[in-house]
């Protein structure tokens, strides 16, 4: 078996030995350059632009705005299109929206010309920071696109609450927060004729090509997206953004290829952001710490409506991960002059578990209870929102196993109760949950007569393993060795698959891949049988095996080039969809962890350090050790930075982002992460999809956050409820 | 776009003839590493570029009477690597390798870390404890500068517009003396000070304190020279009380500003006690001990 093995990732030399092409690096004959030219208001309208300076300066070949702008198709035809800004009107929704899109034939022209680009404005009045619009907070209206509403209730959570002997009623908050992928965007865009080819950075081929297709009213055949590599994305290349939309834009104005790199700092302003949440709490439970009811009430900053909607669904978690009989969530949505925000790695789960965990923990304090007891008191056997049971959950193996290798027992109650010296110490734990999404997803593979195997499918490797995991899912199916398998991804010429978003690329790949393999291994027992050279004629398929290329019948065997030399053939192709069934309608599917923190808490100066983590995780089965361990490490890595680091500022009058840079967004550095340990629980869930994974690429974030606010209480009794915790917080 | 000129001159008449004739903005460079990043985002437009690299001597470490002349753009990493200096004024290097990577390390100067002029600069209050002097060019000839009066607010120094430092000097260490630098910074690496301390300081046989300098970084719009927490500490041995008198005077000489990196009353806080530990630090080391510094 070559699955679960940790296998080296199959893109790794490409990269680090610069061979792997990213979208910005495609080479093209005359290409030209594109730069945004952005709002320098939050609010209003465009009056005018002055470009003639602009226009004047050498190798411009075009300035586009809003007064010349081809016209756009924008009715909305998926979740993953964004309609505006495209320079189709002149109104001002957030301070550094693009009005104007300056192409030449190199970058520095480009960029110097786009510097002499001159817009007046009307000012409007602009609201920039959500908290001062509380009181516009509107119900969505596309809550999980319509799925269901944002609001649900089981029980009598208000009237529970008013009676439970012990309380918990709090607020929570997390603040915006960038993705900040190695790789910021890019896209080249060429027109031939009526057939468009980008080269993108994309985390969702097909949706680029169907937002693409839409945008300017062309077949989606005649869009071709291609995207072999994306330096991460983490949500934010989800969606396809308006700079993918302008580079192929620019493109067809100039008649020739156009690249667009986003900068550094427009990646704040161009590609969707966590958004602020306010959250508001309340637990009940009695003396036994038994809950008797939980309210969560979720506050997301959005923008204005025209540019779309995103909610950050902080409460879904809360409704199903304990056994309480009344409980009530809500999400609102409070529109500001700011950008669109979108999916950021765990959207919902991270920021709300993080207030769930975290009053879990002070209701925990409260009861004088062990946080991990608590938990298990509530413990959901079946999931309490749904009413169905779990297609598999081993949560109760991730307490155990993560508080065994963590050593919980050793933590003594009290906050300040642990020292070290001049270090406070403190120990935290949270658990994680989410989803286990599947979407329909089709491969192909095709064996040709050298034995190798090229498994193709329209999916992305984000930096999460695809490569490497479906060329060891096609391995073992074909029983074919690693080396002679080889996996294509990220061109939309190649079967189609989903967005890599939700965590659900590898649930949902993988079973299209196992399942083209097994066509491909039916076709070739039926071309074995029909052979008349191998005497088969009336076997079935179980009487024969394929292994290392080679069928094997009861009495003799046949290798594919003779099979194929039989039929005249080259090669050998089967193509498969594999698709969720009725499981959801039966179970349902979640992934859990157990997070734990340990920090340390300079009594004098406040600095506040993590010394260890552990986390277990259900996740399924795991198809490579490896990649798996680096996405729980990373998603960890991702929930401390969100913990202690990580916050866009913005200027309230202006409405301008102050931090768009990584020197003043602080991410966590190599020194601010301790040892991560991570253990998988055994499981192998065939419920959820046949291949038995759960995805990993979000879970792994869920509940960091709560654990080490948990361990910072431990250790200092300040509980703080506002992210991300600062050194002010705990020097009291 | 005004267009900018790029010049390496290979002496340091040559340097001064191009500064003092420049019509617009000059700007010398060192590593780079604080000049070419502000030039990418237009914080400064300068119309010249003189850089120094190519000056011989301006990179390289040499002992002098028992001190140590350190080239203006020499880079962080040569002081790390050199045999004896670290040994010497352990304070200073450690200082002076705080700044930024390694990849930043292999570039920037002491020269430029002043020049830029950040009160956060991280080698400027090891410099100043260690007092250590420069050698400044200029038309007229070569002058003899403090440290500590280089710099005269944020991104603004003394230095006249035809004038570069050519090199720093530090003395022969006192014997039973000792330096140290700390900072604190929110994140673990990479980040820039939110306050620093460094002290120098010289002892008697019994362990009590002659001489002290002590110095604060980003608590102020200069680093400051801080005499009354110099002087909590002369005649004394490194006491509870000796601390708890030099912890007050730190934070009495706090100016700092408020900012999403740190409040004032954060930044005035933490120096007292950067400005314990540095101490304790550097008596240690006067004393004959091995104490590590660093962060
Ligand atoms: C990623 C990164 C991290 C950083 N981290 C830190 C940090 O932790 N702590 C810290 O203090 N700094 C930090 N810095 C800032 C910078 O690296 C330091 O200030 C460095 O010492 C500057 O030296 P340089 O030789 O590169 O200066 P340059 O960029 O060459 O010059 C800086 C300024 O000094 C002037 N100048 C240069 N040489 C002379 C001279 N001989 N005479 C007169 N003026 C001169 C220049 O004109 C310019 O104004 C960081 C920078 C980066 C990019």
């Amino acid at each position: 078996m070559i699955v679960g093995q940790p296998v080296d990732r199959r893109d790794g030399r490409m990269k680090v030995t610069g061979r792997a092409r990213y979208a910005a690096e495609f080479p093209l004959q005359g290409l030209a350059h594109a730069v945004l030219v952005q709002s320098t208001i939050a609010a209003g309208t465009i009056l005018s632009f002055d470009t003639a300076d602009a226009k004047g300066q050498p190798g411009v070949l075009a300035i586009i705005t809003p007064d010349d702008a081809p016209r756009l198709q924008t009715k909305k035809a998926s979740q993953q299109m964004v309609t505006a800004p495209l320079l189709q009107d002149k109104d001002i929704i957030y301070n550094g929206q693009h009005v104007a899109v300056v192409v030449a034939d190199t970058l520095d022209r480009a960029l110097e010309a786009a510097a002499r680009v001159r817009v007046q404005y009307r000012q409007g009045e602009a609201v920039t920071i959500m908290d001062q619009a509380l009181g516009q907070a509107a119900v969505p209206k596309h809550f999980r696109n319509g799925a269901r509403p944002p609001d649900s209730q089981r029980g009598d959570p208000d009237a529970a609450f008013a009676t439970a002997p012990v309380k918990i009623d709090v607020t929570y908050t997390t603040p915006v927060e960038h993705h900040n992928p190695m790789e910021p965007h890019a896209t080249i865009a060429m027109w031939q004729g009526d057939r468009l080819t980008v080269w993108t950075a994309t985390q969702g081929i097909s949706g680029a090509q169907t937002t693409l297709a839409t945008l300017f009213g062309v077949e989606p055949q005649n869009v071709r997206v291609v995207s072999p590599y994306v330096g991460g994305g983490f949500g934010c290349k989800g969606n396809t953004w308006p700079p993918a939309t302008l580079a192929a834009m620019a493109a067809r104005v100039v008649g020739r290829p156009v690249k667009l790199v986003l900068t550094r700092a427009q990646m704040y302003t161009s590609n969707g952001y966590r958004p602020r949440t306010i959250q508001k709490l309340k637990l009940g439970a009695d003396q036994t710490g038994k809950l008797l009811a939980m309210r969560h009430d979720g506050f997301s900053q959005m923008s204005q409506p025209v540019l779309g909607e995103f909610v950050e669904p902080v409460a879904l978690a809360t409704e199903m991960l304990y056994a309480c009989p009344n409980v009530a969530v809500s999400h609102r949505i409070v529109p500001v002059n700011q950008g669109l925000p979108t999916y950021m790695r765990a959207p919902g789960e991270a920021s709300g578990v993080f207030a769930l965990e975290s009053a879990m923990d002070e209701l925990a304090i409260a009861l004088k209870m062990d946080p991990i007891a608590l938990r298990l008191a509530n413990y959901a056997e079946i999931d309490p929102h749904e009413n169905k049971p779990f297609s598999s959950k081993k949560l109760r193996e991730c307490y155990a196993q993560g508080a065994a290798k963590f050593e919980w027992s050793r933590r003594t109650p009290g906050p300040r109760s642990m020292r070290d010296g001049r270090w406070l110490v403190g120990l935290g734990m949270a658990t994680a949950t989410y989803p286990n999404n599947r979407r329909a997803a089709s491969a192909r593979v095709r064996l040709g007569t050298d034995g190798v195997a090229i498994v193709q499918s329209g999916t992305q490797d984000i930096g999460t393993g695809t490569y490497t995991v479906m060329a060891q899912v096609a391995a073992d199916e074909l029983h074919l060795p690693l080396s002679h398998v080889r996996f294509e991804l990220g061109d939309t010429r190649y079967p189609k698959a989903p967005v890599s978003g939700g965590s659900s690329t590898v649930p949902s790949v993988s079973p299209a891949v196992q399942a083209a393999c097994a066509a491909l291994r039916a076709r070739l027992f039926d071309m074995a049988i029909a052979d008349p050279r191998t005497g088969w004629s009336g076997a079935s398929h179980s009487d024969l095996r394929f292994e290392n290329g080679v069928v094997i019948g009861p009495d003799r065997r046949i290798t594919v080039p003779q099979l194929l030399a039989h039929q005249n053939l080259a090669f050998v192709e089967a193509e498969a969809e594999s698709k969720p069934g009725d499981e959801k309608n039966e179970h349902s599917l979640h992934a859990f962890g157990a997070q734990f923190a340990e920090v340390r808490v300079d009594l004098e100066t406040g600095e506040i350090r993590l010394t260890r983590c552990v986390g277990a995780f259900d996740a399924g089965r795991v198809l490579n050790a490896k990649t798996a361990r680096s996405q729980l490490i990373g998603g960890i890595t991702y929930g401390i930075g969100m913990a202690l680091f990580e916050k866009t500022e913005v200027d309230a009058e202006t409405g301008r982002i102050v931090n768009a840079n990584i020197a003043e967004y602080l991410v966590p550095v190599n020194a601010d992460i301790p040892p991560i340990e991570t253990i998988l629980v055994a499981n192998d869930d065939r419920i959820g999809n046949p291949v038995g994974v759960k995805g990993m690429g979000e879970l792994p974030m869920v509940g960091a956050a709560a654990a080490v606010a948990n361990a910072v209480w431990h250790a200092t009794g300040v509980r703080v409820r506002d992210l991300p915790i600062r050194i002010e917080d705990v020097l009291a | 776009m005004p267009s900018l000129n790029y010049v390496a001159p290979a002496t340091v008449q040559e340097a001064v003839r191009l500064l003092a004739g420049a019509s617009g903005l000059a700007k010398v460079l060192s590593g780079g590493t604080d000049l070419l990043v502000q030039l990418r985002s237009g914080r400064t437009r300068p119309e010249l570029i003189v850089d120094t690299k190519k000056i011989p001597g301006i990179i390289g470490i040499r002992e002098e009477n028992g001190g140590f002349v350190i080239g203006a753009a020499t880079p962080g990493m040569a002081l790390f690597e050199h045999p004896t200096l670290k040994q010497t004024w352990p304070g200073v290097v450690e200082a002076a390798n705080l700044i930024g990577s390694k990849q930043v390390q292999g570039r920037a100067s002491l020269a430029g870390n002043l020049c830029n002029a950040s009160p956060a600069a991280d080698s400027v209050p090891a410099m100043i404890a260690a007092g250590a002097t420069c050698l400044i060019a200029g038309s007229d000839g070569t002058r003899q500068a403090k440290v500590e009066d280089i710099v005269t607010g944020p991104g603004r120094t003394s230095l006249a517009r035809d004038e570069f430092i050519v090199e720093f000097r530090l003395p022969k260490r006192e014997p039973r003396s000792g330096d140290a630098y700390l900072r604190f910074i929110p994140r673990t690496e990479m980040d820039i000070a939110v306050v620093g301390c460094g002290v120098c300081v010289t002892l008697d046989a019994n362990g009590v304190c002659t001489a002290a300098r002590v110095v604060l970084g980003a608590v102020a719009p200069t680093p400051v020279l801080v005499p009354e927490a110099a002087a909590a500490l002369v005649g004394h041995k490194l006491d509870d009380a000796t601390l708890e008198m030099l912890d007050a005077a730190a934070r009495r000489a706090c100016n700092p500003i408020d900012d999403k990196r740190g409040t004032i009353d954060y930044r005035t806080k933490v120096a007292g006690v950067l400005a314990r530990r540095t101490a304790a630090i550097a008596f240690n080391r006067a004393s004959g001990g091995k104490s590590a510094g660093g962060h």
